[in-house]
């Protein structure tokens, strides 16, 4: 619950304790995920405006789920399941309006636009990769040990050799390779975040 | 929960994240991405293959260029970039340091597995070398022992040898002393006076006369046997009993018939009265054994 109240209180959510707490148990559908399901749910909603190329995927996210939480608010109740699908198509008006707003103020009219990026100069690529090195290993080394082991035995080697180690990897923990590399994925969902902090430390 | 479990092909989930499929198909995987548990959990995992096998450097060809001109666009798909070519390279790091502690391990291992026989072998032949010293040692020990043992036998024969020669070197000068003395009472007075050993029922005691001027009053007193053995003269006072005075070691005169030892007492411990002389067979680390006792009577003029 704590990732989960940092994670509100950064990107400024404007639902109200109580409304908040209706908007989790709603995501839950009738489980208790401690949370989980909304960070999860949030995750995908910020790809989802990402792949959309919107600029700002992660205040989208909240938008998406404030208004979630005003109809439940509103109404006591929302009828659509699963709740992830009212979240799919609250979001989708989300994106539209953005994609309306941002035309607005900018005339342009791709809402899938291209941006063929500049290929940096060498010598800068070499710095961003030792910084980018520094912060990886520091929130490398916040992680549990058993969790920095799976990680580096996760992605190391190539191709067969890759296969075979996530293989045994998977049967050593005893878990299917799914749910190896939903593991995997996760613990570097969370590098990512570590080291995007970090970066705006920097 | 997956609503639409494998109608998807990787290849069509991964031209989705480069944004490369048709509108219509661009929209239901948008919908299911965020609906469906299982779509969305491989769309993660084919993200994150398709962004390490771009920092790898596999991605050629159409991927390659939708890759850049696509997904690189947005500034959180790039940080997944960045982050794939940093983990790339801080596993290797990782990877090739555990690679070389392995080696160094299994290296460590093999050298421990191979030093065994070594080991084995230093120990067997300290084990020998060992017993082989200890059995050296107690050998030498006994040898030392027996050695010390005949070495301490030698230093009390020598020791004996040297006593009985000192012995018989202090009998040779008392010999000689008393020979001399003996020449210088025959020169004094020629005669000597011959006694027998008492016996129960003696009948008249020997006097001698000193003569003024006499140094000594000589003495054969005959003895029943004699060898080489020395022989020990004392000069007692009847009347305490007490020695007043004692020759020098005498050999007997074995060529006279009884043998007789020659004694010159010196006339200065002699008065006019009785005296009793002893004579004691000296025998090299044992007591003095007595022979017999003689008496006479001095007189003095």
């Amino acid at each position: 619950m704590n990732a989960l109240k940092q994670q509100v209180d950064r990107h400024g959510s404007g639902s109200s304790g109580t409304s908040f707490t209706r908007l989790l148990r709603w995501l839950d559908d009738g489980s208790d995920s401690q949370g989980e399901r909304y960070l999860e749910m949030r995750r995908r909603l910020v790809a989802y405006f990402d792949r959309r190329s919107r600029p700002a995927p992660d205040t989208l996210a909240d938008e998406t789920f404030d208004r979630v939480s005003r109809t439940l608010e509103e109404s006591g109740q929302i009828n659509i399941t699963p709740p992830a699908r009212y979240c799919y198509v609250i979001a989708r008006f989300v994106l539209l309006e953005d994609i309306r707003r941002r035309r607005r103020e900018v005339p342009f009219e791709e809402t899938r636009p291209v941006l063929v990026q500049p290929r940096p100069r060498p010598e800068d690529a070499e710095q961003s990769l030792d910084d980018s090195l520094d912060t990886l290993g520091r929130c490398l080394d916040k992680l549990k040990p058993e969790d920095r082991y799976l990680i580096v035995e996760y992605y190391r080697d190539s191709k067969r050799d890759r296969i075979n180690r996530r293989r045994d990897l998977a049967r050593k923990l005893g878990i299917t390779m799914n749910a190896l590399g939903i593991r995997a994925w996760r613990l570097r969902a969370s590098l990512e975040r570590c080291v995007g902090v970090c970066s705006r430390r920097l | 929960m997956s609503l639409i479990p494998q109608a998807f092909t990787d290849d069509q989930l991964i031209r989705y994240l480069l944004g490369a499929l048709p509108a219509g198909e661009m929209d239901r995987l948008d919908e299911l991405s965020v609906v469906d548990d299982a779509l969305a959990d491989r769309l993660r995992l084919l993200e994150d293959e398709l962004v390490d096998a771009y920092a790898s450097g596999a991605l050629t060809g159409e991927r390659l260029a939708s890759f850049e001109s696509f997904y690189l666009g947005s500034p959180v798909r790039r940080r997944k970039a960045e982050l794939a070519r940093s983990l790339k390279a801080t596993v290797n790091k990782i990877s090739q340091r555990r690679a070389t502690v392995h080696q160094l391990n299994t290296t460590t291992r093999v050298m421990n597995r191979r030093r065994v026989p070594w080991s084995r072998a230093v120990a067997a032949v300290l084990v020998l070398t060992t017993g082989v010293l200890l059995s050296r040692t107690v050998s030498l020990r006994r040898e030392l022992h027996v050695s010390e043992e005949q070495a301490a036998a030698t230093t009390q024969r020598v020791e004996a040898m040297t006593t009985e020669l000192e012995s018989q070197r202090k009998a040779t000068a008392i010999a000689a002393q008393a020979l001399a003395d003996f020449r210088a009472a025959r020169s004094a007075s020629t005669v000597a006076l011959v006694l027998r050993p008492e016996t129960r029922g003696a009948g008249q005691t020997s006097i001698i006369s000193i003569a003024p001027g006499s140094a000594t009053a000589p003495l054969d007193l005959q003895i029943g046997s004699a060898d080489t053995a020395l022989y020990e003269v004392t000069l007692k006072d009847p009347a305490t009993n007490q020695v007043v005075w004692r020759s020098p070691a005498l050999t007997a005169q074995r060529e006279r018939h009884p043998p007789v030892i020659s004694v010159a007492v010196p006339a200065a411990f002699l008065k006019s009265q009785h005296y009793a002389v002893d004579v004691f067979e000296l025998r090299p680390g044992s007591a003095p054994e007595f022979v017999g006792s003689y008496a006479f009577e001095v007189t003095r003029p």
